[in-house]
């Protein structure tokens, strides 16, 4: 049990480190440049180089790799290309935001998408199971921007109830930002549930046939303590595994809710600088959707053999 | 009378029109009211992360907008592209327009409560001057040799070379005046209407009214509120919804469905801002005038008007000058789309047919990639075969662009206030970005005469050939100019229109106030 758990540590610690130099060396071929992408139409030749020189491009890209790789080791993310300044407090606040939204969207989405697939399972094959079925189905074939818009065609723009725009302050209360929420949490919510809901009903429906849910119905055990007790427990590992990795695609998936509600979170923080050019930033973002990804994943296994006696008694 | 000339005519008059060229009611209203004072300005500005306070660094629309609101110029840019004081009170050039004298407004306050004088104008200048400058003005302030005071109140800038112009110079959004030696960009200080109250870059900013405004009638509201929006269908649906009460920068496809909002204002703004496509005059095809001449008969201009800009807008002749501008040659006729004549001025090259890749990008101005399909089709009927290609955004304006490997390339030009400055900018041989490598010793000699020259008669002759002589031998196909299109909420008031830029001329946050 421990030494798997090292060697998943060692693994991960490596995954992270490729990551980076993954994430690093395609920043640097990437066309174009900051300077002239930020001076626009004033870019002068020597107002780019004058640029460039203040933020230290002009050192080959394997110091300035093993430079980056330092700092991060003392926690340092370096600094922004454009405006000169630290990226560490800056993505502090705007991944604050970012799990503040994934949270309550999972917060919402985990109970209900698990509790909708129990019910589909418990009464399959009715029309019920067909229309949660089917409408999964739909969620999952539809891009989430189409949700989004269409929710601030008819939430905002038609009924004025809610706000389109999400752009939260640090200033702001909870009570003042949970408005503002209310439209991105949906999306995510929609979009994110499907694959849990299919996931719970399919797990649960593996084991129903299986000999002990028979003997329990045998027993004269009503259906919803036969689920709760005998058959969900059996079908955690999966559902757990499913529900984690979905949280982690929800953290990395925000991009596109996030820039269209003007969330100010990571995925916003990440298209900004993806358009100009601010290398330094898509790369710190990157490195810390990677890490996410991969602890997330490690958790996922960890839970499985946590709840998989087989698992956890085999090493 | 033509659509055309009733839209340029209605935007010199300041109106703005609704579809059918109908005065929207809201609009009509507010030429008979008179400003009141309060409520909350929010608008919809394009920004990113990268934004910044600095005048040196400034990029974006937030960048340009949040100048006008926070800090003051020396001269203010008016509607009708003359110059009027703001803190420089008065100005004259010495004989040979070398030497200019600024004498500066007294008893203005900046927001610190320090008064202006002569060392923070000097200061907020050089900060674009000298090697080590990253400013984005530092082209335009390189022919400065040099500045002093001649009292607290009073400034001698000395040039390298005659420029008429000079005034038009310290308008731009670069140029604004902080206090000497100025340097928190987070928390800006400045004379202007409003001073800001929190800043954070790519979401949001504020700002509450400068009580001690030294300027009459202008800066209503009580607050301004920057929201950071890029996602177009956010930018409509914050409007709609009500969120924002303003917004520059709005795609012409989206006007229509703006203007049947019932409560929404759309003004148009006839303007500099134009299209080009570079040919490249100094290596391939386009060395052969002929040639050029074929791809300016060859483009159906009234097509892309119609199709792409919807009407919003006016018909390039070849040449940079707008309408709008003073310097305008309305003597130089209309080039129309003639594949004739095409055809013709291939045969004068030697050519049956011909064949060219036309290099464009999103990176330029929206659906460049469709114009590009129309100017192919029409092109085809004057023997001319067009390859458009569609280049990344990414890196188009530092590989492609300006490279003397693509025979013709897709560019956008946002207009600039005198004729001198986008001139200088793209047509002299030796500037900056002369896109179509074009060069022209007759066109460089009336350049720099028609700069130092203080006779406005004779400078208009100069300006009037030199049009002409891109009209006719440059490298530059200019399909339509784009009219800068804003949209305001229904309590906005005071609305205008500017040749500018959008939302004013990025003076809106000073000049309109709410109804209610």
């Amino acid at each position: 049990m421990t030494t798997y758990l090292l060697k998943r540590l060692l693994a991960g610690v490596l995954l992270v480190l490729g990551a980076s130099a993954i994430l690093f060396f395609a920043g640097e071929l990437l066309p174009g440049d900051f300077a002239s992408r930020m001076l626009g139409s004033q870019a002068t030749p020597e107002a780019v180089e004058a640029l460039r020189q203040s933020r230290g491009l002009d050192q080959p890209a394997l110091t300035r790799y093993l430079a980056w790789l330092g700092g991060l080791f003392q926690g340092d993310l370096g600094t922004s290309l454009t405006n000169g300044r630290e990226i560490g407090p800056l993505i502090a606040t705007r991944l604050s935001n970012t799990l503040t939204l994934a949270g309550l969207a999972a917060l919402v989405a985990v109970p209900f998408a698990v509790g909708l697939g129990t019910l589909a399972a418990m009464y399959r094959n009715t029309w019920f199971d067909r229309l949660v079925l089917m409408l999964s189905m739909v969620t999952v074939a539809t891009p989430e921007f189409f949700f989004a818009y269409l929710a601030i065609a008819f939430f905002a723009v038609q009924l004025h109830l809610l706000p389109s725009i999400s752009i939260v302050t640090s200033e702001m209360s909870l009570a003042e930002k949970l408005p503002l929420l209310i439209l991105p949490v949906m999306t995510l919510v929609v979009t994110t549930s499907a694959h849990m809901i299919r996931l719970t009903r399919a797990s649960l429906i593996a084991v129903m046939d299986s000999e002990y849910a028979g003997t329990a119905m045998l027993k004269g055990l009503p259906q919803w303590k036969i689920v709760l007790r005998h058959l969900l427990p059996n079908a955690m590992s999966p559902i757990a595994a499913v529900v984690v990795l979905n949280l982690a695609d929800l953290i990395v998936g925000l991009i596109i809710v996030e820039a269209i509600f003007a969330y100010p979170g990571m995925g916003q923080l990440m298209v900004d600088s993806v358009a100009k050019q601010d290398v330094t930033v898509v790369q710190a973002c990157g490195l810390i959707f990677a890490v996410t990804y991969i602890v997330l994943n490690m958790i996922a296994d960890l839970l499985a053999i946590l709840l998989n006696p087989r698992l956890r008694y085999r090493s | 009378m033509s659509r055309r000339g009733f839209m340029s005519t209605s935007a010199a008059l300041g109106l703005a029109l609704g579809a059918g060229g109908t005065l929207l009611p809201g609009l009509a209203r507010a030429q008979s009211e008179t400003p009141v004072k309060g409520g909350k300005l929010r608008a919809g500005i394009l920004g990113a992360t990268s934004n910044t306070n600095d005048p040196a660094l400034r990029t974006d629309e937030f960048g340009v907008m949040a100048a006008y609101t926070t800090f003051n110029h020396l001269v203010e840019l008016k509607a009708d592209k003359t110059i009027e004081p703001e803190l420089a009170e008065s100005w004259e050039a010495k004989p040979g327009a070398t030497e200019w004298v600024f004498n500066l407004r007294k008893g203005v306050e900046f927001h610190n409560g320090k008064t202006l004088d002569a060392n923070d104008v000097i200061y907020s200048i050089n900060r674009h001057r000298g090697e080590a400058s990253q400013s984005g003005a530092k082209s335009l302030m390189a022919a400065i040799t040099d500045i002093k005071a001649l009292d607290s109140h009073q400034i001698l800038v000395t040039l390298d070379s005659p420029n008429a112009d000079l005034p038009f110079n310290f308008s731009g959004d670069h140029l604004a005046i902080s206090p000497a030696d100025y340097e928190d960009w987070m928390k800006p200080v400045g004379t202007g209407g409003y001073v800001q109250t929190s800043f954070e870059p790519g979401v949001r900013a504020t700002w509450t009214r400068n009580p001690n405004y030294w300027k009459e009638g202008r800066a209503h509201v009580d607050e301004v509120e920057f929201l950071i929006l890029n996602d177009p269908q956010a930018r409509l649906a914050a409007l709609q919804s009500g969120q924002i009460d303003a917004l520059g920068l709005v795609d012409p496809a989206a006007v229509e469905l703006l203007r049947g909002i019932p409560g929404v204002q759309v003004v148009n703004s006839a303007g500099g801002q134009f299209w080009s496509y570079a040919l490249n005059c100094r290596k391939g095809p386009f060395t052969d005038p002929n040639l050029r001449m074929a791809m300016k008969y060859g483009i159906d201009r009234q097509k892309i008007l119609d199709l792409v800009l919807r009407g919003n807008g006016a018909l390039g002749n070849d040449q940079p000058l707008a309408k709008t501008d003073p310097f305008f040659n309305p003597e130089l006729a209309q080039r129309p789309y003639d594949p004739d004549q095409a055809l013709h001025y291939l045969k004068k090259a030697g050519m049956e047919s011909f064949a060219i890749k036309l290099d464009t990008s999103d990176a330029t101005f929206a659906n460049s990639a469709n114009v590009g399909q129309i100017y192919a089709q029409g092109a085809k009927k004057g023997g001319i075969d067009l390859e458009v290609v569609r280049q990344p955004a990414d890196g188009y304006w530092d590989q492609v662009w300006l490279n003397v490997d693509h025979p013709m390339t897709t560019g956008v030009w946002m207009g600039r206030p005198t004729a001198d400055m986008i001139m200088s900018m793209v047509y002299a041989s030796k500037a900056p970005w002369n896109e179509a490598f074009w060069g022209n010793a007759r066109f460089d000699e009336l350049l720099t005469s028609a700069r130092g020259e203080l006779d406005q008669a004779k400078r208009k002759a100069m300006y009037w050939e030199m049009q002409a002589l891109i009209h006719e031998d440059g490298g530059h196909v200019v399909p339509v100019f784009a009219d800068f299109i804003d949209a305001y909420g229904p309590r906005v008031r005071g609305l205008e229109a500017s040749p500018s830029w959008y939302l004013m001329g990025a003076r809106f946050t000073e000049r309109v106030w709410l109804d209610g």
